[in-house]
């Protein structure tokens, strides 16, 4: 069980990783000037905010094979769906964030000779970051709930250890309350941090509430 | 090169139908069940005195911090509960605890003045809540609370781990029968996407109807 708690961790923070890049990617696609680059990742933001998790990991586990003409690992098809999934969310946050930093310093930085790309990377993104914080918590509790779903296709994270012992000792109101606390005690120490991420921000700047109003 | 059969949908198109019979069952009862409780909460959190109103902020946190799947499994196995009593159980009372955050945050955005008016014109507590705090508060929340309710259909699709034959266990069935698990998941998929975008027109409409209303007084 400690394993499968590790494996959860391990899972939830390269999954918040790799969709942060992918989210940031699909933000800065979905602002652009070109429609050609905005509505694809519009379609692509909206249409997978409107799928269940599961049928994104079912899916995901189904298609790599036929894409690689491989078998996947059910770990690495885990970490691919939450990575696709979790990626539209994080290009809200991320937009969201990059509307907090204001115009006049974009044009303060383009008019001292800095061109987009490095306005962007070395202006516009770090001070975002800062204000994106508290909702990149929100995420990452998002996240660290969402691998319990790896269950269905079979990845041993600590849901499905916790299934594994289950079935070997049969104890299900123990186990499975268990279970509910480990989860309960970390998904709350996140969101603790992150209200006082969001507190000490508040001073001077506009963090973008990491408030958790809606599941998923 | 991998080879696409997409009658394999056609075929078992009485399995999907079955399914999403039971979605929109789950769907629809937990729907309800968790508004209301959720209101409840919202109320409850914002106008019961201290020590009372921590009673459901603890009832929020634990409910909300816990992933669906462990609650499902919660009241199926540990509960003994039947299958699908235990998936609504499991899902309203997780959504109730975000319905009842959004519910929160309407109720904070009335103006307190409103209140106080309400108030000294004779009205009881529960007389102001329902006459003049909820009508305000709901409206208000129409976009985040679509939002929670896609999220109550796709949390549904959980229930399938406990063996309720929804959607996302029905494409599991036409996967072990054929082996196509890619065209039933893209099938299911497609009909996830239809139901959420019915969510979000009908939230729309119902919003545009209720804020006429109000316009007309």
């Amino acid at each position: 069980m400690m394993r499968g708690l590790e494996l959860t961790i391990i899972l939830a923070s390269l999954s918040l990783v790799g969709s942060f890049i992918g989210g940031t990617l699909l933000a800065v696609l979905r602002m652009s000037p070109w429609w050609w680059l905005r509505w694809p990742a519009i379609l692509y933001i909206d249409v997978v905010r409107m799928i269940p998790l599961v049928m994104v990991i079912f899916w995901v586990f189904f298609l790599i094979p036929i894409l690689t003409g491989r078998p996947v690992t059910p770990l690495v098809a885990a970490l691919a769906a939450l990575i696709g999934f979790n990626s539209s969310y994080m290009a809200e946050v991320v937009r969201a964030g990059i509307q907090t930093v204001p115009k006049g310093l974009v044009e303060a930085a383009r008019s001292s000779g800095l061109n987009h790309l490095q306005a962007m990377t070395r202006i516009v993104l770090p001070i975002a970051f800062k204000n994106m914080l508290p909702a990149i918590v929100s995420r990452f509790i998002a996240l660290f709930m969402g691998t319990s779903l790896a269950y269905i296709i079979g990845a041993t994270e600590f849901f499905r250890a916790a299934n594994d012992i289950n079935n070997r000792v049969f104890r299900p109101y123990e186990i499975y309350t268990f279970v509910a606390v480990v989860y309960f005690v970390f998904c709350y120490a996140l969101s603790l941090l992150g209200r006082l991420l969001e507190h000490r921000l508040s001073r001077g700047q506009q963090p973008i509430s990491g408030e958790r109003i809606t599941s998923a | 090169m991998h080879q696409f059969d997409w009658g394999i949908i056609l075929q078992h198109r009485h399995l999907l139908l079955e399914g999403l019979t039971e979605t929109l069952r789950l769907v629809a009862v937990c729907l309800v069940i968790s508004l209301a409780l959720g209101t409840a909460v919202g109320v409850a959190r914002s106008f019961l005195p201290t020590p009372l109103s921590w009673a459901f902020a603890a009832y929020t946190e634990f409910f909300r911090n816990i992933p669906p799947i462990v609650q499902f499994f919660f009241w199926y196995f540990g509960a003994n509960l039947e299958v699908f009593p235990a998936a609504v159980v499991g899902l309203s009372v997780f959504t109730s605890a975000y319905i009842g955050e959004i519910v929160r945050s309407g109720i904070r955005a009335i103006p307190r003045t409103q209140i106080e008016a309400a108030r000294s014109s004779g009205m009881t507590g529960l007389q102001l809540i329902w006459h003049i705090v909820l009508p305000q508060a709901l409206i208000r929340v129409i976009p985040p609370l679509s939002v929670e309710f896609i999220n109550v259909l796709k949390n549904s699709a959980i229930a399938m781990t406990i063996g309720y034959a929804e959607l996302t266990f029905q494409s599991r069935e036409i996967e072990a029968k054929t082996f196509r698990g890619f065209e039933a998941a893209t099938a299911v998929t497609g009909l996830y996407i239809v139901l959420a975008l019915g969510i979000v027109v009908v939230m729309h409409l119902f919003e545009r109807m209720a804020r006429l209303d109000i316009r007309r007084g």
